[in-house]
């Protein structure tokens, strides 16, 4: 399990860095430009879709043959691919909430009303992101990412969508996020169990798929 | 007591288009086998369904006595694979891919891997991407032997690699197999290699096993004659392999004590054997 997390972590480092300055592009917006979290929200997206990255990547390779020649059952490279989604979704948590530390600590942006709080508030979507993410995942482990990359668009789309609502919605291009305590329990729970339940359904699917 | 690594008892497997049918043979410990059939026969498909890649839907298959299906993760610890293509992601390098190797195998050993590498000339920094398809495949021999394996699989180990090259390789295999304990089952279209190498062969032809001999005694049974179509009529039909006609004449692989007296008959090799085998069978 350690050497499959590896693996995932060098594959990321040397295909994912793009996903990564974008994150941190957009933070330095946020933390020193005075921008809503909103625009974080995107990179942290991009982060999360940085496993889906690894996934194809490892199937151009035909790693998925390759690990089922080692000593790894096919329930610990299902679970390398949900843990690595959840320590990319951290790292861009840990980014927002740097960002928005440093928004609030910022003199230049003293007095445009943003809090901390509101900062942190907006964390609470990024478990969204992630079970949003995984979504596609079960298709991908069942059909491969050339056929399951058909739900990733569908999801992108929806993603996009979503974002020009929310803009339409509140009248900002980059509008920001003040979500109630209540409804950000009621999101991690809902993003809790897509994430669970993708997570199963994909460990079933692999399980049973003949390469 | 001689233990066997391998043993497969009436296995098949069924797909829409091609049926791998009730194959029977046990690969004794200490011995190479080679499996030998022509595209499509069911070569990778059999070292899949010992690697319990892809589920059987007939038979029985033991690795080191026990079903590799119940203890098929133990069992991966003892084999070492070398898959037809090294599914190594492209941005690795030889040393990550040997850090991540330490953190699989209980039994890696970071020194051995390293002596591999140097032995067979792979660069440790270069990018998986940018090597060649010979120094890709070095790269899977490598991974394959550094955790003290008892069984090696190979499917296709020698292509792409330069005749000096594979004769190195080819000594590496002869040298894995001194320690008794140690086995290789390995698939190759080139038969040479495996004439060199192994103890045992297996023809395999549309999925169905032709034959599992020994080597020696393959060789020792059966001869290649040559003549004209009324000196090899002579020979039962029984005891020809297959043979070839040409407008210069026949020659036919027969067993060797059907051999006409007074005919030119010569020893044969595998490669000859198979491919006369193969077209009889049509």
């Amino acid at each position: 399990m350690k050497g499959l997390l590896l693996k995932d972590f060098y594959v990321a480092a040397g295909t994912c860095w793009p996903y990564l300055l974008v994150l941190i592009f957009f933070g330095a917006i946020v933390a020193f430009g005075g921008a809503s979290p909103f625009i974080i929200l995107v990179g942290a997206y991009l982060m999360s879709m940085a496993s889906m990255n690894v996934l194809a990547t490892d199937e151009r390779a035909k790693w998925h043959i390759f690990a089922d020649t080692l000593p790894v059952t096919r329930v610990q490279v299902v679970a390398a691919k949900y843990i690595l989604t959840l320590i990319l979704a951290a790292f861009s948590a840990a980014v927002l909430a740097l960002s928005g530390f440093i928004r609030t600590v910022n003199p230049a942006l003293a007095g445009e009303g943003y809090t901390f709080a509101e900062a942190l508030s907006a964390l609470s979507v990024l478990p969204l992101t992630a079970s949003f993410a995984s979504l596609c995942m079960p298709f991908i482990f069942r059909l491969g990412f050339e056929k399951g990359r058909i739900a990733f668009v569908v999801l992108c789309v929806m993603a996009g969508m979503g974002c020009g609502i929310i803009s339409s919605l509140s009248g900002d291009d980059f509008p920001a996020i003040n979500i109630p305590a209540n409804i950000t329990l009621i999101i991690l729970a809902v993003s809790a169990a897509v994430f669970a339940a993708s997570w199963a359904a994909s460990t079933a699917l692999y399980k049973t798929r003949e390469f | 007591m001689m233990t066997n690594a391998v043993e497969i008892k009436n296995l098949t497997k069924k797909y829409k288009d091609f049926t791998l049918d009730d194959i029977t043979l046990n690969l004794p410990s200490g011995c190479i086998m080679g499996l030998i059939g022509e595209n499509g026969a069911g070569k990778s498909t059999t070292l899949k369904l010992i690697l319990n890649m892809i589920s059987r839907d007939g038979g029985e298959i033991k690795l080191f006595g026990k079903d590799n299906r119940e203890s098929i993760k133990l069992a991966k610890e003892d084999i070492g694979v070398v898959p037809d293509e090294i599914g190594i992601p492209v941005s690795l390098n030889a040393k990550q891919v040997g850090k991540i190797m330490a953190n699989i195998f209980k039994n890696w050993d970071e020194k051995v891997y390293s002596n591999y590498l140097e032995k067979l000339a792979v660069p440790e920094k270069k990018k998986f991407q940018a090597l060649s398809r010979g120094m890709k495949m070095k790269l899977g021999i490598a991974i394959a032997m550094s955790h003290d394996p008892k069984l090696l699989i190979l499917d296709e180990p020698t292509s792409g690699l330069d005749p000096v090259v594979r004769d190195e390789v080819v000594d590496m295999f002869n040298d894995f197999t001194r320690d008794e304990n140690h086995s290789i089952l390995i698939s190759s279209h080139i038969v040479s290699d495996l004439e060199k190498l192994c103890d045992y062969i297996a023809f395999l032809h549309k999925g169905k096993l032709m034959l599992c001999e020994e080597k020696d005694r393959l060789k020792e049974e059966y001869r290649i004659v040559r003549g004209s179509k009324e000196d090899i009529s002579d020979i039962p039909e029984s005891a020809v392999i297959g043979k070839k006609v040409t407008p210069y004449g026949v020659e036919a692989i027969v067993h060797k004590n059907a051999v006409p007296s007074g005919a030119e008959a010569g020893a044969v090799d595998i490669e000859q054997l198979f491919v006369f085998m193969v077209r009889k069978e049509g």
